[in-house]
This record gives structure tokens, sequence and C-alpha cells, in this order.
């Protein structure tokens, strides 16, 4: 991990990384993204740091199995007829199709791709670095977010303790009615816990009126967030209904007024500690315009052609097409590996 | 009196019956020209100048649906199962959408403009008419033709309509001779995303090996160094 890295390039490089997965369903460029993300987990993140999260990959990769055995059995289109089951049969009944695999498959990358990507970002977050940056007015949004965020690895401790706990005991799990004995002090360890962090974040002055009042002051600022939001939910809409391009264009307006709207105005940056201070190095450039270069030459080759980001196996199975382009811009998002095993040891305390 | 009561009904049926013989109706002389004919039309128009024409065989008095008829072209297809809807046409050879698209509104997206597979039949008058029930319900007889267009909502066929022996003549084949299905494509269709050279594949690959070896090299190094 490094520390060193400013918390908003981390942002940054997981944005585009997720971005990229969400926009490609071309096999070898999920691979890529997919090797991407594992690179950077497996040498940038301690392993004291992956603790907690191991359980949210298995579940993504269980879930990834599940979602290729139940498009197989549920979709039968395509010309790679592998069985055909009784068409009386309700749902699965009809032609099992190697094209509904191969979908299958592919779907699966992307999600257990985005799983990767999150489950590798989350580590390197410091959340009391990211809330002291983010704006006023999003703080209380950015603390919630932060509580509900480290509670997830602490769930999946939470449960193995829980576990290995009824093991010496002598319970072992014999089917679903067990997993009772399980989750009754799992939620009750969870309410335990929210009622120790909500005390501790009133303590510390959490949730009190911010200075100068909640609401923005300038009437300019408050235009602006009401268009920004107002825009923001046309283009959701948009995109919603299949219109991604030209909305997801007009999106960006939307999350201009936003941004002004919520910053505007502060021109002071909150100090909220004197002890820990962060300078921005070459570390946090390289990585930075690395990600920037990267995206934006996704986003161009995408509109210059689409094709070689899709893939879709119906109702003939072809090869993937190849961007090499886009290959070699996405290989920038692995700079993280090349500017972070050189911090000096005593840098990544 | 009775005698000549019998006397003038069956002149009045023996006269209906030959001048039935004479004057075919409207809908004799749509079919007149495929009567003989054992197989039925399909014409499907891909949107882009492109179009197949087919003739399928069918037994005399046999009666398919509209979507028999199109599997038995063995074009390539996409359907989608609907349950009680029917089937849905996603993609025939390469004109359409993924299967989640065609899921979600058949193909079209919020353009009321944008295109999705519809599906006419020949009327008596020889043009096309929209069909009123989806191809899994609708019935094809021999001498029947149907159509699939790549239209948009908004659209309505420009072509008139083809009748047997105009796909035949346009197939180069005797309808009435026919006893396998006969499938031409005129124009070239869009291709789906081509496959890429072996040479691209393997800088694919070199890429991927590429990134996957800065990896490990970097990791070894940490542990070599003692980084952790």
């Amino acid at each position: 991990m490094s520390p060193t890295l400013d918390v908003r390039v981390w942002i940054a490089w997981g944005g585009v990384l997720m971005a990229s997965a969400l926009m490609i369903r071309n096999p070898i460029l999920l691979t890529e993204i997919l090797a991407i993300a594992l690179t950077v987990r497996v040498v940038c993140v301690p392993p004291q740091r992956r603790q907690g999260w191991g359980w949210f990959v298995r579940v993504a990769a269980i879930m990834a199995v599940i979602g290729v055995v139940f498009n197989a059995l549920t979709v039968h289109a395509g010309d790679r007829v592998l069985v055909t089951l009784p068409s009386a049969w309700p749902v699965i009944g009809g032609d099992l199709t190697g094209n509904a695999i191969v979908y299958g498959l592919v779907s699966s990358l992307a999600f257990f791709t985005l799983v990767v990507i999150g489950t590798t970002l989350s580590p390197m977050l410091r959340w009391t670095e990211l809330t002291r940056v983010l704006p006023r007015r999003v703080m209380p949004l950015a603390v919630a977010g932060s509580v509900a965020w480290a509670f997830l690895p602490q769930l999946g401790t939470a449960a193995r303790e829980i576990r290995e706990t009824q093991i010496a005991r002598g319970q072992t799990a014999h089917g679903p009615r067990e997993l009772v004995s399980l989750v009754v002090p799992l939620l009750g360890g969870g309410l335990d816990r929210a009622m120790t962090t909500a005390e501790a974040l009133e303590a510390r002055g959490f949730g009190v009126a911010l200075e100068g009042g909640g609401a923005p002051s300038q009437p300019w600022r408050r235009v602006s967030l009401l268009a920004g939001l107002f825009l923001l939910l046309i283009a959701a809409y948009g995109i919603a209904v299949g219109e991604a391009t030209p909305w997801g264009i007009g999106a960006l307006p939307a999350i201009v007024l936003l941004a002004l709207g919520v910053r505007g105005g502060e021109v002071t940056a909150r100090q909220t500690t004197r002890y820990r201070s962060h300078r921005r190095t070459w570390r946090d450039g390289v990585v930075l315009v690395a990600s920037v270069i990267a995206f934006g030459m996704v986003v161009v080759r995408w509109f210059m052609g689409a094709d070689a980001f899709r893939f879709d196996p119906y109702p003939s199975i072809v090869a993937p097409g190849v961007d090499l382009i886009a290959m070699l811009a996405l290989a920038l998002t692995v700079a993280p590996v090349l500017v972070v095993p050189d911090i000096p040891e005593e840098r990544l305390r | 009196m009775r005698q000549s009561c019998r006397l003038i009904i069956t002149l009045t049926m023996a006269l209906s019956i030959m001048l039935s013989a004479i004057t075919p109706s409207a809908a004799t002389q749509i079919a007149s020209p495929t009567a003989h004919a054992e197989v039925a039309g399909l014409v499907i128009d891909y949107g882009n100048g492109s179009v197949t024409y087919a003739l399928i065989p069918i037994a005399e008095d046999a009666e398919i649906s509209g979507l028999a008829l199109l599997e038995q072209s063995e074009l390539p297809l996409l359907m989608l199962d609907s349950g009680g809807y029917g089937t849905a046409i996603c993609k025939i050879v390469t004109v359409g959408c993924e299967l989640s698209a065609c899921r979600a509104r058949l193909c079209q997206t919020a353009e009321r403009s944008s295109p999705y597979w519809q599906y006419y039949q020949l009327a008596e008058t020889g043009d096309w008419k929209s069909s009123a029930l989806g191809a899994s319900s609708s019935r094809v007889t021999a001498g029947d033709v149907d159509a699939w267009m790549w239209l948009g909502g908004t659209s309505t066929p420009t072509d008139p309509g083809l009748s047997i022996d105009e796909i035949a003549a346009l197939l180069e084949v005797d309808p009435a001779t026919t006893d396998e299905p006969v499938v031409r494509t005129f124009g070239d269709l869009p291709t789906d995303a081509t496959p890429a050279s072996t040479a691209a594949y393997l800088g694919a690959g070199a890429i991927i090996a590429a990134i996957v070896a800065l990896g490990g090299g970097a990791w070894w190094r940490m542990h070599r160094l003692g980084a952790r």
C-alpha cells in the first residue's frame, strides 16, 4: 500500500478501471483489466490489509459460477446446441447452448473484475484522509459511507470468529437451519459495533450543524445544485432507457454544476489536524496522468468504433475483436505497480 | 307449380356454379398463380438494401407457424422466448440486437423511430400487411408469403408485396418442383465485429503477459529486498 499516494489518485485509478470494465464486454479487454487489478492487488496491497476482503472475492467467484449456470439453463438461444432438455420442463426446458455458456462466462468475468477492482481499491483508501479532502457539504455522506464500507471486512472477520468459536465448542453446521446460530450473534455484534461507532462519532462532534448553516449561502450555489441534480436525473433516465451516449455526455455539465454547487465558494482548505500532513509527490502525478490518459484513449477509441469493445456470442460465436491501442492505453493503469515498490519501507508506515 | 319452383332453383344454382367458375373472385385472383405451389415464400429485408428471398416447401394441407417458416430457412437466428407472449426475433443473421436489449424493448431504443424486426404477411391486395398475430401464433400454408423487415417503429414497408411466382423468378427456380428450401441473399449484410488477425491476438496476449510479468517481477523484487 502506498499511503504516500494521494487518496484522490487512488479513487481516480479505481474509477478509470471500473468505468472501463462497465463499458467493455470484450473478454480480451476484460481479462487485461482483471490482470491489472490483480497485479496491483498483489504488489501494492500488504497482506494484512487484504484480510477481511478475501471472502468478498470468494463470494463473487461463487456468484460468477452461478451466473454462468443460470444463463446456460434459462437462455435457449444460439447455434451451438449442446443438450436439449424436454420443452415441458418450465423455464429450463429447451436447448442448452454453448453460446449461452460463453455469454454467461463473459458477464461473470465483468462482474468478478469489478469486485476485484473494488476490493483492491478499498484497502488502499484511508477514509480519514478522504473525509479531510472532501468538501464540507458532503462530509456527512462521506462519514456514513466510510463507516458502512469499513463494516464489510469487519463483518467477514466477525463471521469467521463466530464460526471458529462454535467449532471449538463442538457445534457443526448441518444445514440451513443451523445458520440461525451464526446469523443471530452476527447481527447482535453488528448492532453493537454500530452503537459504539455512533457514540464515538457523537463524542467527536459529528452531526452538529455546520458553521454558517447547512444550506448554501449564495443563491447561485443553490440554483447550481438544483440544476445539476435535475440534469443528472434526466441523464440517469436516458441511460436507463438505453440512450447511453447522448445522455451520458449530457451528464457532464450536470456533474460540473453539482461540483460548483457543492464546492463553489470554498476558497480555503479545511484543516482538521496539525499532526498528519500529506505531500503530493511525483508518484501521484504519474498514476493520475496515466489513469487520465488511459481513460481518455478508451473513450476516444470507443467513439471511433465500439465494435472491438463489444462481444455478442448470439446467434453465432465469433472470435472477439482486438483493439491494441485501447489495450496499450489501459496498460498504463498498471502504473501503481511501477511506483509503489520503490517507496522506502519507512514511508510505507 | 312445385315443379316450376324446383326448376327455377336448379337453374339458379347451376347458373351460379357456372358463373363462379368463369369469374374468379378477388382472392382467387391473387392466389391463382400459386394455387399449384406447395411452397411458402419468405422475404427478409435487412434495412440496408440487402434482402433474402426464400421458398420453403410445405405439404399441401399442412399449416405451420410463421416462426417455423423462418426457422426452416436455416438462417442464423437469435430468438427470445417470452412465455405467453410468444417468441421474439432479436437478430436475423447479423442484423438485430443483443439479448439484453431484445429482452428490454425488442431491440428498440427510447426513439420510436428506432428499428426492430417487424413481421408482415402478404395481403389479398398484394401489399404487405402487419400481422395481427405474432410469428409463433400465425398460420402459414402453401402459397402464403411472410416478410420480416428491420424497420423503425414509425416506418411502413415501401416495397410492394411479392407473390410466390415473383420470388421464384428472383430465385430462378420452379416452385412446383421445389422440394428443399431455396434461400438466396441479394446485397451485402452488415458483418459482426471482424475477427482480428493472428498477429493482433498475439499482441494482445503479449500485453497481458507483460502486465502479469511486471507484477510478478515487482512482487519478487519486493520480497527479495524485504520491503515488507
